[in-house]
């Protein structure tokens, strides 16, 4: 994360956008594409969606920077818009067309034959429990650990309460546990 | 903290550990982990465990790749986007703040403040083409009919973009040699221009306008 004053700081590219700069969104692109990227592709399990989503983000951050106000990181209303475009995909799609999106996330999940191979791998079997979570646990795990966000900035980009981030973050840790468990792993694994 | 009533001690300690490690936790509830993890022994499974699941997840997302075209294909449709609509206060505001680099809460003030140290110097001007200046994403008016100001020492930013913003005009780049403005104005011929030319030097916000580039069209 850019400090604020440096003039290449993801505040500062903002105000380069806002003022019509292509090339500091450009920028902005290269810096933060693929977290968002990997953000919308754990919530949708496909990474044609995400692809699209991910693109999108950014074309939005060239029409709406001039409306962004500075009162949270540039990398939280990127996770917001993404958020945002994930439930407006979703709400456009007909039923088949989500039964077959989450279809195509579950069997992500389940034992291919990569997998299955692979399931005496302990690593293998780690990611499995952990793609094996709930969208909603796996979103606040993934936004805790891999995107570096604060319970306050979650919240934010989820648009829940601070104490639901909390008790999701309890159930996610502890559905985990068991999903460990139960795949032979107790805690303090590796 | 309070998330569940049920919840015990260590249950609410081990929600907040994977903001322990991360780096995000501060205050109250910092103080409460840190010294769970100095006084329980079974706080250091519980980080440990933490830290197993922080590699976990990191590892699983790192796996996700986006496609090697990516960037080429959002060049591409950024490509497609007309330039957002700009007010001339956020497009001098930009301007400042990329020449400058002053921090944003200092920004108006020393924008200000550069404007009333413009010197006008005609010979000097040589209006470079060269990225530093240019106004971000002043593509659309690089090459429309400019005059070159010069703002009085007592215009406040605000004025400014207003002004510039009821003539239809905007910042179109510098500072240059000693901050004056090229100012791009919305002309198609060389009647409009000259009114508009006309307009801002009247106002009491200018106090040199330099005529530029007049539109081929009489």
């Amino acid at each position: 994360m850019s400090s604020s004053s440096d003039p290449q700081s993801d505040n500062d590219l903002i105000k380069r956008v806002a003022s019509g700069d292509r090339a500091a969104v450009r920028l902005l692109f290269m810096r933060h594409h693929a977290r968002v990227y990997r953000f919308v592709v754990r919530q949708t399990g496909s990474e044609t969606m995400a692809d699209d989503i991910a693109n999108e983000v950014f074309l939005d951050v060239w029409r709406q920077a001039g409306k962004f106000e500075f009162r949270s990181e540039v990398t939280t209303w990127l996770l917001g818009i993404a958020r945002f475009k994930v439930l407006s995909a979703r709400r456009k799609r007909k039923e088949d067309e989500l039964d077959d999106l989450e279809a195509e996330r579950i069997v992500d999940g389940a034992d291919t034959p990569d997998v299955a191979s692979m399931k005496s791998d302990k690593a293998a079997a780690l990611r499995t429990c952990v793609n094996g979570l709930g969208e909603d646990h796996r979103t606040v795990i993934d936004l805790a650990y891999y995107h570096g966000r604060t319970v306050t900035e979650i919240a934010e980009i989820l648009n829940i309460p601070v104490a639901t981030v909390k008790t999701r973050m309890f159930y996610a840790r502890s559905k985990l546990g068991e999903a460990l468990k139960a795949a032979g792993h107790d805690r303090g694994w590796p | 903290m309070s998330t569940e009533p049920n919840m015990t001690h260590r249950d609410e300690m081990e929600t907040l550990l994977p903001f322990y490690l991360n780096g995000t936790l501060s205050g109250e509830d910092l103080r409460q982990v840190e010294d769970w993890l100095a006084n329980d022994p079974a706080a250091a499974e519980a980080l440990l465990a933490t830290e197993s699941e922080l590699a976990l997840v990191t590892d699983v997302n790192d796996a996700y790749r986006p496609r090697a075209d990516a960037f080429k294909r959002f060049s591409e449709s950024l490509g497609n986007e007309a330039a957002p609509r700009v007010s001339p206060v956020s497009r001098l505001s930009a301007l400042f703040a990329r020449t400058f680099a002053i921090p944003a809460p200092l920004l108006l003030a020393a924008a200000t403040a550069a404007l009333a140290l413009m010197v006008v110097s005609v010979n000097n001007m040589g209006i470079r083409s060269s990225e530093d200046i240019q106004v971000a994403g002043a593509g659309d008016s690089a090459y429309a009919p400019f005059v070159l100001v010069t703002f009085a020492p007592t215009a406040t930013l605000a004025d400014i973009g207003k002004l510039l913003e009821e003539n239809g005009a905007q910042i179109a780049g510098g500072p240059v040699s000693g901050a004056t403005f090229k100012v791009a104005l919305s002309a198609d011929t060389a009647a409009q221009y000259d009114l508009l030319s006309k307009q801002l030097a009247a106002s009491p916000l200018v106090e040199k306008l330099i005529t530029g580039k007049k539109p081929d069209a009489p």
